[in-house]
């Protein structure tokens, strides 16, 4: 009987060259996604600081001021001599946009679909290992760029948006989350189990950074 | 790396994007020759390779030394090639074999392994083993290489290696056995 071959000419043989090459569209869209891609960012998202010391020292000083001036403006007796007081409207107008338009989860059948309110629309970021994930929220769609990326329909009920993306074909239905905004952070959890694995990656207990 | 290759990298470290380009285009079938190779699907091989792509523009500027420039993207290809393989695990868990994508490739090995006992084993190997078998068998690379390429130690290299290789060897004498009795093992 023949002696069995040597796995590792065989493991050779199995790897040689067999003359395949790569489609020609593979270089056409890493051009187009490292051209948008926004390399300083991903920078500062990792924690590496951008700014050079000239502009982190402009920066402190810019700060000690803004502190001073907030100070002297709080001494007691000061804002009766002070500069004009700020007025209402100089408080921001994110407070009220921070929270979503409330609507109590028990009144959800109710509430109409809407399209997703202006607080939420635009591009949000965050650092999910190993990139960078933008999350492009429109009226009625939205878009993911991270790894294989996604796109497709959004519904927003009150504080809930579903996500139904058009590469799950797994889960039709696609998956719910609770939003809010504190700030620049749109912060989604989870309501219920997500049936599409690739969306629970991104949108799962995750914070975005407004990003514009 | 050449010398022209140094200044592409240096320049693309800078936020060159067509020195980027021209060094990704002289190394594109042989990356993705390693993303088919461990992932053994064309269109997985094609999203793997195209992100590894954009995370080696990103982080390029963190490269110290162009000389070591394609190590350092193969090493960015290997890892990306693992985590789609996990990934795809979880989105496609039911599913122990996959079918074959390269029809193209159905021959003999070494003239007397069929290629399909040796595609089907590998594909049951998990994505960290087909990882070192390619890197070692296909690019070439010593183990201890191998080892600082995916951050891990030269020990657990030589153990996927050989866990590896036992079960490579297990499906080919499976084989061999089979056709001893007259059967056909596929």
């Amino acid at each position: 009987m023949n002696r069995p071959p040597d796995v590792e000419l065989v493991l050779r043989d199995y790897f040689a060259d067999d003359g395949f090459t790569a489609p020609d569209h593979v270089l056409d869209v890493v051009e187009e996604r490292i051209a948008r891609h926004p390399r300083r960012l991903a920078w500062r998202l990792r924690g590496r600081p951008i700014v050079n010391t000239y502009a982190k020292l402009a920066l402190a000083a810019a700060a000690v001021l803004l502190v001073a001036i907030v100070g002297y403006n709080l001494i007691p007796g000061r804002s009766t001599t002070g500069g004009p007081k700020p007025t209402p409207t100089a408080i921001p107008t994110s407070a009220p946009t921070i929270a979503p338009t409330t609507a109590p989860t028990n009144a959800r059948a109710s509430t109409p679909v809407l399209p997703a309110p202006a607080e939420l629309q635009g591009r949000w970021l965050t650092d999910i290992a190993p990139d960078v994930a933008i999350l492009t929220l429109t009226p009625t769609n939205f878009t993911i760029s991270w790894l294989g990326g996604d796109s497709g329909r959004i519904e927003v009920e009150g504080d809930q948006i579903t996500f139904r993306g058009r590469s799950n074909p797994e889960c039709p239905s696609g998956g719910t989350y609770r939003w809010s905004i504190e700030g620049d952070k749109l912060h989604l959890e989870p309501v219920g189990t997500d049936p599409c694995p690739f969306q629970t990656e991104w949108a799962g207990n995750k914070t975005y950074t407004r990003y514009d | 790396v050449t010398a022209v290759d140094r200044e592409l990298v240096i320049a693309a470290q800078r936020g060159d994007q067509v020195a980027f380009m021209d060094l990704v285009r002289a190394r594109l079938d042989r990356l993705f020759g390693i993303a088919r190779r461990i992932l053994r699907d064309v269109d997985r091989a094609e999203d793997a390779l195209q992100d590894a792509l954009v995370i080696a523009w990103r982080d390029l500027p963190d490269l110290r030394d162009p000389d070591r420039f394609d190590f350092w993207l193969q090493r960015v290809l290997a890892n990306m090639c693992i985590e789609h393989a996990r990934r795809d695990r979880r989105r496609y868990s039911k599913l122990e074999v996959l079918e074959l994508s390269d029809h193209a490739a159905r021959d003999e090995l070494a003239g007397v392994v069929d290629r399909d006992i040796v595609d089907r084993a590998f594909r049951r190997l998990k994505a960290e083993e087909r990882t070192v078998l390619v890197l070692r068998h296909y690019l070439g690379y010593e183990p201890a290489v191998i080892a600082e390429m995916l951050g891990v130690s030269g020990g657990t290299i030589r153990s996927r290696l050989h866990h590896a290789h036992r079960a490579m060897r297990a499906a080919i004498d499976a084989d061999a056995r089979a056709t001893a009795v007259g059967g056909s093992a596929v």
